[in-house]
């Protein structure tokens, strides 16, 4: 499939396609704000990747060069935007008051529509972070941003996504908030 | 609950995302990677339309530079100065005439005072006239009237420290054709004879100035004026226009740029028409070719190719059989289809070409001359057909075909080439071998963009 793709075989490009389609957009799904912005990061990844084939080392796992590819894409397209946040304070959130329950109720999809309600900056770092495993030092180089500023958004974004998350789905979290407010004696 | 915990709950949700492959997303990909495809092929058409204008400049630059260093416009240059750069030598070619009277002619004419002039009167077996070339040089541009004033006769040659002044017409003539080294055909040179007018020089000696000098060739008198003009300068009046203008050549050479004898140059034709064939590795093209020629060494050429492909070749059951999918339709695909799932069909594609090509020559001497060629293929109908006669009923598979010959005509495919080669003469014919780079424009992947090409011409002149 690779093979056909570096001949510039349109069926081996329609076969990775295919192959890869649910990897390369889930990724997307989790960088992109809205759902247009998911599908021009997915094109633009495509394209890249039938278009730079040919520098693709048969040694190295296919699956990872994709997703660096995806990624770094995903990063490109919300680079202007994530030039405003740069900040070096790190803020200590050692402690979430989401509970796991809470958590465990909701889909994936009510996740990531949260997830995407995150500004790109907060959401880049905590992406890849979280989900694809760069370190705060590769994120830094990759977003042009400190060490520092990762760790510092990789913590606002953990908190953001947790109000948010509490906002839209109070769940027992909601109630157990609501309960503790009410006076004792009612 | 811990960042940590957090983090690794989120992964897992996140994880279960599974988008479910959409047909709309890959067309719109599709639409992108052909609308990005455009701009390369846009710059490659630009890049060839350059190409092709760069060698058309080039050749009217060499074409005019090298008009514009041939001894005619020399003389031309020298006569309307005058004086110090008065030519001092001029050679006179005549190859139309085997008359030895020309001989008696010669040295009984008058050939006033140029400071050293060379008359060379070569003679042709069929023609009686003058009819060829002038070729000058100035020897010494440091001559003044001092120098003339104290001059030297000498029977023969040229002494830059005697300040002499020599006339001397040679009369060089010959019985037998040969080849010169430009190419021409030249008859040889079997005597020379050298008169110096005594009268002449008597005259110019004691006036500075020798007027009505008359150079008679073949019995016909040819006044050749030297006079000083206003600073102090002398003009020489070119003596074949004079013999032009009493008419005494018959044909149409009396111009002074086809008086030029070329260094090196090909036999003069201006048409050829033939056959041409070029193979390259996917396809062959034979057809009918026609060339017309300037006289700068340059060929426009068109004609009618018919280019067929190869694919053919390769329709066998056993290696259907054996291909893997992606080689297989690779193998068998049709070249202006869209469709991807053909089997077991055989592919027959045959393209008329329209060519226009630009030809510049560089003589190597009467018979070889290297070239260089530029040219595009415009591609006039296409066909492709699908043959199922040799496949067995139960092998017919045609899954998913948008093959029709409307998407041929969309997609006609232009070549671009450029190469070069030898040509060789042989009496009217003329054999051209030569080694291309052919491009085209197409955009389907399955075609191969550029490749190397092997030409064969054999054309006739007219």
């Amino acid at each position: 499939m690779i093979r056909a793709c570096k001949a510039q075989h349109p069926l081996g490009q329609r076969k990775l396609y295919e192959h890869f389609y649910s990897y390369v957009k889930s990724i997307c799904l989790r960088y992109a704000s809205r759902i247009e912005d998911c599908e021009e990061i997915m094109d633009d990844s495509f394209i890249k990747v039938f278009r730079g084939i040919d520098k693709y080392d048969f040694e190295r796992p296919f699956k990872y060069w994709l997703r660096t590819i995806v990624v770094n894409t995903a990063i490109d397209f919300y680079r202007q935007s994530m030039r405003m946040i740069k900040s070096n304070t790190i803020e200590d959130y050692n402690h979430l008051s989401i509970d796991d329950h809470t958590l465990s109720r909701m889909s994936c999809d009510e996740i990531l529509k949260v997830v995407q309600k995150l500004s790109p900056a907060y959401r880049n770092v905590f992406m890849m972070f979280v989900m694809d495993g760069y370190s705060h030092k590769e994120i830094g180089s990759l977003l042009n941003i400190t060490e520092g500023t990762s760790k510092s958004n990789l913590a606002k974004a953990r908190m953001k996504l947790q109000d948010m998350l509490l906002k839209e789905y109070p769940g027992e979290a909601g109630v157990s908030l609501f309960k503790l407010s009410l006076p004792s004696n009612i | 609950m811990r960042p940590e915990e957090f983090d690794n709950r989120l992964h897992q949700k996140l994880d279960e995302l599974n988008p479910v492959f959409n047909e709309q997303d890959w067309m719109r990909l599709s639409k992108k990677m052909n609308a990005s495809k455009s701009p390369a092929l846009f710059t490659k058409r630009i890049s060839m339309i350059l190409l092709l204008l760069f060698l058309v400049l080039f050749s009217a630059w060499m074409t005019i530079r090298w008009s514009s260093i041939t001894p005619d416009s020399q003389i031309q240059d020298d006569i309307q100065n005058g004086g110090m750069n008065t030519p001092v030598l001029a050679e006179i070619s005549k190859p139309g005439s085997r008359d030895n009277s020309d001989k008696n002619s010669l040295a009984t004419g008058n050939i006033e005072n140029a400071t050293q002039a060379e008359v060379i009167n070569s003679t042709a077996l069929t023609q009686t006239v003058i009819s060829s070339t002038v070729n000058a040089r100035t020897k010494n541009p440091n001559y003044t009237k001092s120098n003339l004033t104290k001059k030297q006769f000498t029977s023969n040659g040229y002494s830059k420290n005697s300040k002499a002044n020599i006339l001397s017409v040679n009369n060089k003539y010959g019985n037998s054709p040969s080849t010169n080294k430009s190419g021409t055909e030249e008859k040889p040179v079997l005597e020379e004879a050298k008169v110096q007018d005594q009268n002449a020089i008597k005259q110019f000696s004691e006036n500075g100035i020798a007027e009505n000098v008359k150079l008679n060739v073949e019995n016909h008198s040819l006044e050749n004026q030297i006079s000083k003009d206003e600073n102090g300068g002398f003009s020489l009046v070119d003596p074949i226009q004079l013999l032009a203008s009493k008419g005494l050549l018959i044909n149409d050479k009396t111009s002074l740029g086809s008086r030029i004898k070329p260094v090196v140059g090909l036999k003069p034709y201006k048409w050829v028409v033939g056959a041409t064939g070029v193979v390259v590795a996917s396809h062959f093209n034979t057809g009918l070719v026609f060339e017309i020629k300037t006289k700068k060494s340059i060929s426009f050429g068109s004609g009618l190719i018919v280019q067929k492909y190869l694919e053919q070749d390769y329709l066998d059951q056993n290696e259907f059989a054996v291909a893997n999918e992606a080689d297989f339709t690779d193998l068998i695909r049709p070249r202006h289809s869209k469709s991807i799932s053909f089997s077991n069909i055989k592919i027959k594609s045959m393209d008329v070409l329209l060519p226009l090509s630009l030809k510049y020559y560089f003589p190597l001497n009467t018979r070889f001359a290297l070239f260089a060629n530029a040219s595009m293929q415009l591609t006039l109908y296409s066909k492709t057909t699908l043959d199922f006669q040799s496949i067995t009923q139960d092998k017919q598979i045609l899954n998913v075909s948008d093959f029709d010959q409307a998407s041929n005509s969309a997609t006609l495919i232009n070549h671009f080439t450029i190469g070069g080669g030898l040509q060789r003469e042989f009496k009217h014919f003329v054999i051209q071998t030569g080694f291309l780079v052919q491009k085209n424009n197409s955009n389907q992947p399955q075609i191969t963009k550029q490749e190397m090409a092997g030409q064969i011409s054999i054309l006739y002149k007219l």
